[in-house]
């Protein structure tokens, strides 16, 4: 999905996580990785990384080979949305005690992956002219 | 997990979805109604001793489960018997569901395919969407509190 669109759509969901309260962990903690997911294929388009008809669903679907592309580019981003995507198990599907904390978290996480994804740069790696840009979720 | 905090869970995601636009908030509201439409059924699917309720959490990656650590360790996944579903027969259910789960799985089946169009892509969004969600997670939750009343109790009301 083009890039702006990833834009508006993020920006849609943070304004929903705004009627959120720390007390509504899940939804807290789903909306921001949501959002963050946005962020993050956005991200993997402005660098010039997956062309806007791939987007990613997990990390665990980037072949092993893009997930060492991106983390030698962008590994601060790449860390901050794995961290978010593992707050999920614990406290949205699981029940763990200190949801509100992991929530906090959350935001922080998703603040820091909306910078990061803002202020990329093409990656100028010489990729072979067959690559497609991996066999992930269209 | 425990059928008793699959409802926590669900009561305390319900009264916040209550107080969000279903146009306005509608990716929030669409993907809170089906977490907590997932909850409900994995509730019942253990309420129905076809899978285990356990102090282990699914995941992502389909036949693995998130272990707490026991006290100040390190959180593990392992390979472990069906727990909780992640979304209708992934990981596959064995056995044969209750009516009431199989009406449960086709309307939280409708929720899960508005993911890609109206969450990761941006179809738009109008009041016959939000009505078919609506429906498809009254639907969801009304089969699930067939099989477990204090649930329906525990939601009056929301």
């Amino acid at each position: 999905m083009e890039s702006d669109i990833h834009r508006n759509k993020a920006e849609r969901i943070e304004r929903s996580l705004d009627r959120c309260q720390p007390s509504d962990f899940e939804t807290v903690i789903e909306g921001a990785l949501l959002s963050a997911g946005h962020w993050f294929n956005l991200a993997l388009h402005d660098m010039g990384f997956y062309p806007p008809g791939r987007d990613v669903l997990h990390l665990t679907k980037l072949p092993l080979e893009d997930f060492l592309r991106v983390e030698a580019i962008a590994p601060d981003l790449l860390q901050a949305y794995a961290e978010m995507e593992e707050l999920r198990s614990p406290y949205v599907r699981g029940a763990e005690a200190n949801g509100q904390a992991a929530a906090a978290r959350a935001l922080e996480l998703l603040a820091e992956i909306r910078a990061k994804a803002c202020s990329v740069r093409s990656h100028r790696m010489q990729l072979p002219a067959t690559w497609d840009g991996g066999p992930g979720k269209k | 997990m425990q059928i008793a905090a699959h409802a926590e869970k669900i009561e305390r995601m319900a009264r916040l979805r209550e107080k969000l636009d279903p146009l306005e908030d509608f990716e929030l509201w669409m993907w809170m109604g089906m977490t907590i439409a997932t909850h409900a059924v994995n509730a019942a699917l253990h309420q129905a001793g076809l899978t285990k309720s356990d102090n282990y959490y699914s995941y992502h990656v389909v036949g693995l489960y998130v272990v707490p650590p026991a006290r100040d360790g390190e959180w593990r996944k392992e390979a472990l018997p069906l727990g909780d579903i992640v979304h209708v027969d992934l990981p596959p259910v064995r056995g044969e569901l209750p009516p009431p789960i199989q009406r449960a799985f086709a309307a939280l089946k409708v929720l899960e395919d508005m993911r890609d169009p109206y969450i990761r892509r941006a179809e738009p969004i109008t009041p016959q969407l939000v009505e078919s969600c609506r429906n498809a997670y009254r639907i969801c939750i009304r089969e699930v509190c067939e099989l477990l009343p204090k649930l329906r109790e525990q939601l009056h009301g929301i």
